[in-house]
């Protein structure tokens, strides 16, 4: 009786939102293996570098590599059972995958979006910039591009929200802008000055900044 | 021979006693301080100076310029890395060293050349394969020495121009931070006729200035 009753607590648990829960346990390695306890499985996949986690499996990204070197981006999705994974063709590369109105998004790195649905991916009604990243989905997207890598680019690293209309101009490129207490935190970099701004989420707005005189290993670590 | 930069026209002039050997499309700083965050463009400083000398270019103030042009790379797709040769025969790691992973590196290619691969050797440098360097001759030696300093503008091309080039797509030029961008096969020419010799006066003029 003892252990039927912890059965059903366990299960309880694992039916709870917990994305994480029933696919807990599933590591992925950068060389395109996934494994699961003692079980390990190699995947087409050579080279992975983003993964989501879900109840039932984990959302791999990464390239096949052919003969000559030439990389193809694809997902794909190994289940916790380590069954045959699938495979999904992309024509630019993945870039990040995040959950948004209750469903598995991804955003490539040309900020196209799309959501799974169906064993699908479909392309969601609204982009993102090119080479964003998105910092907050719970109930509205927030979105940061970072500064450009090429000294002749002239866009500049920004924070916004296409749901909540707003924009923020702030230079980040080396730390990744993070949710901190309910607050989205930046880390600017402007020459050799570091600057830490504290953005609302809603709004957009600035309510607070200091330069650091210290390096920071990651935003939520500026305040 | 001398070399004359024209920044208001984007105009480089070859002048060898009095005739002009060529001219050439080059494109300098705006003519006031800029705002860009990462470093404020400013103008192709005004002024009479002296050619160094060429050579790969590196600086860690831009992050792809940290590694010369050329550098030996060796692809690491089960670390999603890229690793680098440093001298004396050792690799380094992009992802370490600059943040860059391996398939920001093949996006990187991707976007320049159409081709989602790691290249051979590193292609990303802003200062493109080889910078042309000059100073102000404070004792009129024509040699850089004493408290003379090398300025930190200088000719280059840039790593979308040579992709462009490589590829033989039109070469779009775009202003700089205060060096003189140069297409790459002016760049080769300009080498060719001794504009770069060491010791060769380049002058820039004023902004207002036209040839």
């Amino acid at each position: 009786m003892k252990n039927i009753k912890k059965l059903l607590i366990v299960l309880l648990v694992c039916l709870l939102p917990f994305p994480a829960c029933l696919g807990e346990g599933l590591q992925w390695r950068h060389d395109g293996s996934v494994s699961h306890g003692q079980r390990v499985i190699q995947t087409q996949l050579q080279s992975i570098y983003e993964a989501l986690a879900v109840n039932d499996g984990i959302f791999l990204a990464g390239y096949k590599i052919d003969k000559v070197g030439v990389n193809y981006p694809y997902i794909a999705f190994v289940d916790q059972k380590l069954e045959e994974p699938r495979y999904w063709a992309q024509s630019a590369d993945p870039k990040q995958f995040f959950e948004f109105d209750h469903r598995v998004h991804l955003l490539d790195v040309e900020g196209t979006l799309f959501f799974f649905e169906k064993e699908e991916w479909r392309q969601a009604a609204f982009s993102l910039k090119p080479d964003s990243i998105v910092v907050h989905s719970s109930n509205f997207l927030v979105a940061c591009r970072p500064a450009p890598l090429m000294m002749t680019d002239t866009e500049l690293g920004c924070c916004y929200s296409p749901q909540k209309q707003w924009q923020v101009e702030v230079n980040w490129r080396s730390i990744k802008p993070a949710v901190c207490d309910g607050v989205l935190t930046v880390v600017e970099e402007r020459g050799p000055k570091r600057i830490a701004h504290r953005i609302d989420l809603k709004s957009g707005k600035i309510v607070k900044s200091k330069q650091l005189t210290a390096p920071v290993e990651d935003a939520c670590r500026a305040f | 021979m001398e070399l004359h930069f024209y920044p208001g026209q984007k105009l480089l002039v070859v002048i060898d006693k009095y005739i002009v050997h060529g001219r050439f499309e080059a494109w300098g700083g705006p003519a006031s301080i800029g705002t860009d965050p990462r470093m404020p463009e400013e103008p192709t400083w005004p002024g009479e100076y002296v050619i160094d000398k060429a050579h790969a270019y590196r600086t860690n103030t831009w992050p792809l310029s940290r590694i010369t042009w050329g550098t030996p790379l060796r692809d690491m797709p089960g670390q999603n890395d890229v690793w680098y040769q440093l001298p004396g025969g050792k690799w380094g790691s992009a992802k370490a060293d600059i943040g860059i992973s391996r398939n920001d590196i093949v996006n990187l290619n991707f976007n320049l050349y159409n081709i989602r691969t790691v290249p051979r050797q590193w292609v990303f440098n802003d200062f493109g394969p080889v910078a042309i360097r000059w100073f102000k001759d404070l004792n009129g030696n024509r040699i850089l020495d004493g408290k003379e300093r090398l300025s930190g503008q200088m000719f280059h091309t840039t790593q979308k121009n040579e992709a462009q080039h490589t590829r033989g797509l039109p070469i779009a030029m775009v202003p700089s931070h205060g060096c003189i961008h140069l297409r790459p096969i002016d760049r080769d020419r300009l080498f060719a006729v001794g504009a770069f010799k060491p010791g060769t006066r380049f002058v820039v003029r004023k902004y207002y200035e036209k040839y």
